[in-house]
């Protein structure tokens, strides 16, 4: 299936069946199967030293995965690297940003906007249906580049985003629409070396 | 990009203050950048890398030990050194060097240097329980103690940063320890952040970085600075407990296993036959190279009056002798509806270091004139338990655990008045 870029009128392409977006070639805009998303701001695709490439190939727990795309969400104070995993897992994102690694899916849980709105970095939060996580990280109004294809569905553009832990090595991220709707991705951190990717001679000198 | 052997090249533009070449190594992950020259900081656009300068800090600080650029390995994992910033704290007038070293794999590191003293600091991925006495957290079967509790300012910085230095000044910081461990809780407006250091030895980070030049001294204690040849609190315990229990025990065998060899005994008439001449009793012989004797005196005669011997142990062939007194006093009676009694009718007097050789005794006895004693019980034995001695040694035994405990402490006093 092709679209055509509306930031650059660029012709994109969908490789994979089902999957939600692609990323223009030309501007790093996000596309989605039906077009443009509203309220979006998008920026060039700049390089930032991340160990993670489109194409490599991984796995964890013994489950195959191959990164098919990434959606860069830039803020005034950080980054994020939303990676789109496609394969055997079931969790579709492998979120990353300054050395931290986390494999994350929706969560099907309700999510109290009571309990977002007094969120902030070194308060408890409980999270539907009764887990409490400690509030990490808060930041709003990112930018997005994006590459390859995305395979799930990202709330993007989104407001804000809550980043939470709780031990062991439980994580959550929360992306607040501008709407006030929010998403909720859950999973587990993990180490670079426990994702087992086929090309780590790459990074011989560096893990 | 191949991050095989070296990072891309860098990024170069000059510093719109003083025009010095300003370099950038994690392209898109830095947001500001400072001049080492003069301490100018712009954000920079990682699009079009166009720097605006936002303002100079200080720069009182110009004597970085490792520099933008540098590359190392540290506990295995190769670094890339982006930049330093001095901070001080607002209420004291400490201030150290924060350097700020990058991996593309696992991110962003710090080494701090602090009075000479270097320290190692990762962003934790889980963070430590409190335990809910004294502020204390627990980390890896570790408990930290709180250490300290401030908030700081940047005055100076110099390289590439992930975010403006200046936004650092909001941080409330709390640092634990339990040396060589250190764990950092940092609170801002959008980021708490736990840090896990361990103490660094200078002579490490020169040889990390291949540098040629002797790191700064270090004064005083670091903050997590473990103590040299430290022997750990439990182990001193326990050594200290096992050799109070080995000399116990070992006196405790002697004691039971040992039965003294009686060299002397008989009641002796304590009335000389000649006025004013001692009392004389039979010869001894001693065996040994150095001979420890206990003389032994009872006398029951003794009852509500006292009993004084005044006399020598003398050897017969040389003549050389060592006095002794003994005193023997027992009162008892009846006082208001209670018995009471003080005091002895026995006694006993140790002599060590008596060389070989046939001894005796010469005897001065003087009773009380109102109760005179016509015989008195005296006995030698030969080595006798000197519990002098095993005290003496166990105090010897003991002085290494408490040389020890008292090293520690004055290295904890000097830690903690830093």
């Amino acid at each position: 299936m092709e679209q055509t870029c509306a930031s650059c009128g660029r012709s994109v392409r969908f490789q994979y069946n089902g999957s939600w977006a692609v990323g223009c070639g030309g501007c790093a805009a996000l596309i989605l199967r039906d077009g443009f998303p509203t309220g979006y701001k998008h920026m060039p695709l700049v390089e930032d030293l991340s160990p993670l490439k489109v194409g490599m190939v991984g796995a964890y727990k013994g489950k195959e995965f191959k990164v098919v795309g990434r959606t860069r969400a830039v803020t005034h104070d950080g980054y994020r690297n939303f990676w789109s995993l496609k394969g055997d897992l079931d969790l579709p994102w492998l979120v990353q940003s300054y050395g931290q690694y986390a494999l994350l899916k929706p969560y099907p849980g309700v999510i109290s906007k009571r309990e977002l709105r007094n969120a902030k970095p070194g308060t408890s939060n409980r999270i539907d249906p009764g887990a409490t996580y400690q509030v990490e990280y808060a930041d709003k109004d990112p930018v997005f580049a994006t590459e390859g294809e995305l395979v799930a569905a990202l709330p993007v553009p989104y407001a804000f985003e809550i980043e939470m832990g709780r031990d062991p090595l439980d994580k959550v991220l929360v992306l607040i629409k501008p709407d006030g709707d929010a998403v909720c991705l859950h999973g587990v951190m993990v180490e670079y070396a426990e994702l087992n990717f086929r090309e780590p001679l790459q990074l011989a000198q560096w893990t | 990009m191949d991050l095989k052997n070296a990072l891309p090249v860098p990024v170069r533009s000059k510093c719109s203050i003083c025009n010095e070449t300003i370099e950038i190594r994690t392209f898109g992950l830095c947001r500001s950048v400072a001049c080492a020259k003069c301490s100018a900081v712009f954000k920079y656009d990682a699009v079009s890398h166009y720097l605006t300068h936002q303002r100079t800090l200080s720069g009182s600080i110009k004597v970085p030990y490792l520099q933008p650029g540098d590359e190392g390995t540290l506990f295995d994992r190769r670094y890339l050194v982006t930049g330093w910033v001095v901070k001080k704290e607002t209420s004291t007038s400490f201030h150290w060097t924060e350097y700020h070293l990058f991996n593309p794999v696992h991110g962003f590191a710090q080494l701090s240097l602090f009075d000479g003293h270097w320290t190692f600091h990762e962003a934790m991925r889980v963070y430590p329980r409190p335990a809910n006495i004294n502020d204390i957290v627990l980390f890896e079967r570790n408990a930290y103690e709180v250490f300290n509790t401030y908030q700081c300012r940047v005055i100076d910085a110099a390289g590439e940063f992930t975010e403006d230095p200046k936004d650092q000044e909001y941080a409330k910081v709390r640092e634990f320890i339990a040396p060589p461990y250190m764990l950092t809780r940092e609170l801002r407006d959008n980021e708490l952040t736990w840090f896990h250091g361990r103490y660094v030895e200078p002579g490490m980070v020169k040889a990390a970085f291949a540098k040629n030049t002797a790191p700064p001294v270090r004064t005083g204690v670091g903050a997590c600075q473990p103590m040299r040849m430290v022997i750990p609190a439990h182990v001193l315990k326990t050594l200290s407990v096992w050799i109070l229990a080995l000399f116990v025990l070992t006196q405790f065998i002697l004691a039971i296993s040992w039965s003294p060899k009686e060299l002397l005994k008989g009641d002796l008439a304590m009335e000389p036959s000649v006025p004013n001449e001692p009392i004389v009793s039979n010869s001894f012989h001693l065996d040994g190279w150095r001979n420890g004797i206990e003389l032994f005196l009872r006398a029951n005669g003794v009852d509500n009056s006292w009993f004084e011997m005044d006399g020598m142990v003398v050897n017969d062939a040389t003549g050389a002798s060592r006095k002794f007194t003994f005193n023997l006093e027992y009162y008892h009676g009846y006082e208001g509806g209670e018995h009471w009694r003080e005091g002895g009718v026995d006694d006993a007097i140790v002599f060590s270091n008596l060389p070989a050789g046939d001894y005796h005794l010469e005897m001065y006895p003087t009773s009380d004139p109102k109760r005179r004693i016509a015989y008195a019980n005296i006995r030698v034995e030969e080595r006798p338990r000197l519990w002098s001695n095993f005290f003496f040694l166990l105090l010897l035994a003991m002085a290494f655990p408490l040389i020890i405990w008292w090293r520690h402490s004055s290295f904890e006093t000097a830690r903690w008045g830093e």
